[in-house]
């Protein structure tokens, strides 16, 4: 048989595959290997993976790494059913570095941020993972020193074709000496970022990653009340997002954390160390403080990671003593054992992109 | 109701023609187009993507799924049916459907590509889409290691 097609025909099919298969498909013909890493098909398959919620896993991995060889151990579980698939991923470490201890930042458009920090958290490295191609890069090391706390977040310049990835360091949960940069993984060179403005205190645990949405960053902030603070990664220009009335009168402590749903921003009850109602808000219109809407309230569980597709949101709740129960806001998903992992964890969307094309 | 002045002919690249009532032709984004734009008065609309044998299937099946009073389950069991055709002859479908710009025809194939593609080894994969493998035994072996997890 002698079929003449044209690629576009074998992209329209090859784009609604999981990676794993792609990975295998390589092996086909020289041609379809140049055609799966090329990124207008990279890009084309991953939006295709945003709108299937088959392609939408939960990505975990274990607290250390191997000690001898710093292999990192992590999950890779679907929505529908959590089921432990064990995987490994081997790091280039710099020569010198000894790993002992793992964290994944953040994670945008399939890709994760995963920082590794050597005895004592002296130094930290990044790595950006794809986890689904089991490929990392080594990040350029940031301009500050690691703080106490620090988060970040990652998100796409759509004005420079670029993702950017912020860093937020402060020596407690909350206080001034703040040190923000920003990395360009085109320019592989981080740049310090002024603070907003005095008298703010930033609000984070230290577990949740910056929500990005409409082309930039937002964290909670206070000054005389709670308010959301956004951060544009083109103009790289701060912005204040109202919140509502009634939020305000809940968002009283530090327990609440800015999230995205649906490509909307969201505000939630983040309580980790005691139980209490989850309850997310939803701004309907960017910036509009009339459209918040209290969209979910679930009793007595908390709220651990970023959000799936369809408006369900990834809870985990203790039960007992060593499960940590995973469910989505319309009912439980599985079980997850507590002792090996750390407890957050990421929604993903299974993706080809290859870190070493961006950095 | 319909009258008999809306037909439309469709002429393939072999000169077969194919009348369809205006109604179901119109559905599609192309027909539409090419309805307004076109002399209308003629009422012969050229393919010159899609032959004859490939315009019978498309149009069975547009003339199924329009049917007045079909049910779910005939649908299902028309598509099965429809379905059983040979890997090339899939594929001029899909060239007609993706020419067209008929969305569900086109996922319809894809779908049916994806089930006969899946957890199939590579040799069966080359044959569903007509492809001859150009790497020698050493660079297929090295792709295969490269991606060795991939396989377990």
């Amino acid at each position: 048989m002698d079929i003449h097609l044209p690629e576009e025909i074998i992209m329209d099919i090859l784009s609604r595959l999981p990676v794993q298969s792609l990975l295998r498909f390589k092996c086909v013909s020289k041609s379809w290997k140049k055609l799966i890493v090329e990124p207008y098909f990279t890009r084309k398959h991953l939006n295709h993976a945003k709108t299937n919620q088959n392609s939408q896993k939960f990505i975990s991995c274990r607290r250390f790494p191997d000690p001898e060889d710093g292999v990192v151990s992590y999950y890779c579980s679907s929505l529908s059913s959590i089921q432990l698939i064990e995987s490994v991923q081997k790091l280039d470490y710099p020569s010198d570095f000894k790993p002992w201890h793992v964290k994944i930042y953040c994670c945008f458009d399939g890709l994760s941020i995963m920082g590794v920090s050597n005895y004592n958290e002296r130094d930290i490295i990044f790595f950006l993972w794809n986890p689904f191609t089991r490929e990392s890069v080594l990040l350029p090391n940031p301009k500050f020193p690691p703080k106490r706390n620090f988060v970040c977040g990652m998100g796409y310049d759509s004005t420079t074709n670029d993702y950017k990835v912020l860093k937020i360091g402060l020596d407690g949960n909350y206080d001034c000496n703040v040190s923000i940069e920003l990395l360009s993984l085109k320019k592989g060179s981080w740049s310090k970022i002024d603070e907003y403005s005095s008298g703010i205190f930033y609000l984070f645990n230290g577990r949740s990653c910056l929500a990005f949405v409409h082309g930039a960053f937002h964290w909670l902030g206070f000054s005389e009340k709670n308010f959301m603070i956004s951060f544009n990664i083109s103009n790289e220009v701060y912005g204040e997002i109202p919140l509502s009335e009634q939020m305000l009168l809940r968002v009283s402590n530090l327990m609440f954390d800015v999230s995205v749903l649906e490509g909307m921003l969201c505000v939630f009850s983040n309580d980790i160390y005691w139980w209490g109602d989850f309850i997310l808000w939803q701004m309907k219109d960017y910036g509009v403080e009339a459209s918040w809407i209290k969209l979910i309230t679930v009793q007595g569980s908390r709220h651990i990671s970023t959000i799936s597709k369809k408006g369900e949101v990834l809870l985990c709740c203790i039960d007992g003593e060593s499960w940590i129960v995973f469910m989505t806001s319309n009912g439980q998903v599985g079980l997850w054992p507590q002792r090996c992992m750390t407890m957050g964890g990421f929604i993903s969307t299974e993706n080809l992109i290859s870190p070493k094309l961006l950095v | 109701m319909m009258s008999l002045g809306k037909l439309i002919t469709l002429k393939t690249n072999d000169n077969e023609e194919f009348k369809l009532d205006k109604t179901v032709a119109v559905k599609l984004e192309i027909i539409k187009n090419i309805v307004q734009d076109v002399d209308c008065t003629s009422n012969v609309i050229p393919l010159p993507n899609i032959d004859g044998k490939t315009m019978t299937k498309v149009v069975k099946y547009w003339k199924k799924h329009s049917e007045e009073g079909v049910t779910e389950v005939q649908l299902k069991n028309f598509d099965q049916d429809f379905l059983k055709m040979s890997h090339s002859e899939l594929h001029d479908v899909h060239l007609a459907a993706k020419y067209l710009d008929d969305n569900q025809l086109k996922e319809v194939i894809i779908q049916e590509f994806l089930d006969r593609i899946k957890g199939k080894p590579i040799e069966e994969i080359r044959e569903v889409f007509g492809i001859v493998n150009d790497y020698t035994p050493e660079e297929e072996e090295e792709v295969r290691r490269e991606n060795a997890w991939a396989f377990e």
